[in-house]
């Protein structure tokens, strides 16, 4: 097998997109080094510099991924028939704070930790952070929209308004409980999340 | 301006404003104690009297925002003239006035650093954890007065209602971070109002 042919696997960007989200969780973007993921991942140097440039365009990458299960997550929930508009946006909020805990405190919100971490001093990633919570925020106004219409959302205020809240809700609860590891905070979240929302 | 012609300042208290300013734009890791000696112009015997460890130096840099935060919360907490959810929401307002004057850069350093630091830090999620847990003491002491004065809902304890207030505060700012989006951060305000509110 030649060279190129190796380092061009698709298994392997595969594999340093997995890995990369495992460490950037753990060790944030400044301590995750391309040489532990190559370590961890079991993928050749030559192989990360043919699929990504750099670290920051990685990190972009696996930025877009994560922003990825989130839509995916977000629609399942929205797709949920036997369930109230505010039920379905706190089961889902439940839900990734289930794999929160699970993870030892570790799967927080990857945008959140990118947006502390390195958007004061990359405008590449701050754009693509923004790029996420924008993208996400258009599906939940989708949501909440269909939930004004059918009456089970509460209709006088803007949707807008109430995705900044609910996704700053939902950002800042792992910013908490990522040091505090209080569950009962993520209930209580939840918990507003469908009082925001529910018709008074 | 040289050391000598500022006297009155300290070099503790010069390591404290340069280490909070480099915190901000840096991270903690990527602040380090030769780049902050550089910055405040102090020696490094002076850091190690003062400090005696960058992590003792992060533990003050954190006490100095706490304080200042907390300052904050109290001055709008004893404004009895207002509403329990009027004075919550000066007080998110002073916090938004600062942050957009920081040019969106001074979020909040509890929320940064819990960030980084939450899961590879002990040490940090211990004293990030006290530091959420008095902060949520202090929005639930001032629910716990809107409650007894028929402003605040009842239906929700003091502290829960808290979490959830924390929880948007924090995300608030990591969303504004990447965002910089003002009509985000004004839809916060008026859903904390919205989430603590006594409905009519």
């Amino acid at each position: 097998m030649t060279e190129s042919t190796t380092t061009g696997q698709p298994r392997h960007r595969e594999a340093l997109l997995r890995e990369g989200l495992n460490q950037l969780f753990a060790h944030g973007y400044h301590g995750t080094t391309v040489d532990r993921l190559l370590e961890a991942s079991g993928v050749p140097k030559g192989s990360f510099y043919h699929h990504f440039h750099s670290k920051e365009e990685f990190a972009a990458a696996v930025l877009e991924r994560y922003g990825g299960f989130h839509y995916e997550r977000l629609a399942r929930w929205a797709a949920k028939p036997d369930l109230s508009t505010p039920d379905k946006l706190s089961g889902y909020f439940r839900e990734l704070s289930q794999i929160f805990v699970d993870s030892g405190y570790l799967n927080t919100d990857l945008a959140g930790k990118f947006a502390t971490e390195v958007t004061t001093t990359s405008d590449p990633l701050r754009a693509q952070v923004a790029s996420i919570v924008t993208t996400w925020r258009v599906q939940l106004e989708q949501i909440l929209a269909a939930g004004q219409a059918n009456g089970d959302v509460r209709s006088d205020r803007d949707v807008s308004e109430l995705s900044a809240a609910i996704h700053a809700l939902m950002d800042g609860a792992f910013v908490v409980a990522a040091s505090t590891r209080n569950r009962q905070s993520l209930e209580s979240v939840a918990m507003a999340i469908r009082s925001l929302t529910i018709v008074v | 301006m040289s050391a000598q012609t500022r006297p009155a300042v300290s070099h503790k208290e010069r390591l404290l404003r340069s280490g909070i300013r480099l915190l901000y734009a840096n991270g903690y890791h990527g602040t380090t104690v030769d780049g902050l000696l550089a910055d405040a112009g102090v020696p490094k015997g002076s850091f190690y009297h003062h400090f005696g460890s960058k992590q003792a130096f992060g533990f003050a840099a954190l006490d100095r925002y706490d304080e200042a935060q907390a300052e904050v919360l109290r001055r709008w907490a004893g404004q009895e003239d207002l509403s329990v959810p009027a004075r919550l929401a000066g007080y998110h307002r002073e916090f938004i006035e600062r942050f957009v004057a920081s040019g969106w850069q001074r979020s909040c350093l509890a929320g940064k650093l819990s960030n980084e630091l939450a899961a590879g830090s002990e040490p940090y999620r211990d004293r990030l954890a006290a530091g959420f847990e008095l902060w949520k003491k202090e929005i639930a002491a001032l629910l716990r007065q809107g409650q007894e004065r028929g402003e605040v809902r009842i239906d929700e304890s003091a502290e829960s209602l808290a979490d959830a207030v924390l929880a948007m505060i924090q995300g608030a700012f990591v969303a504004a971070l990447s965002l910089q989006d003002l009509d985000y951060l004004n839809a916060v305000t008026r859903s904390l109002v919205d989430l603590v509110v006594v409905q009519p």
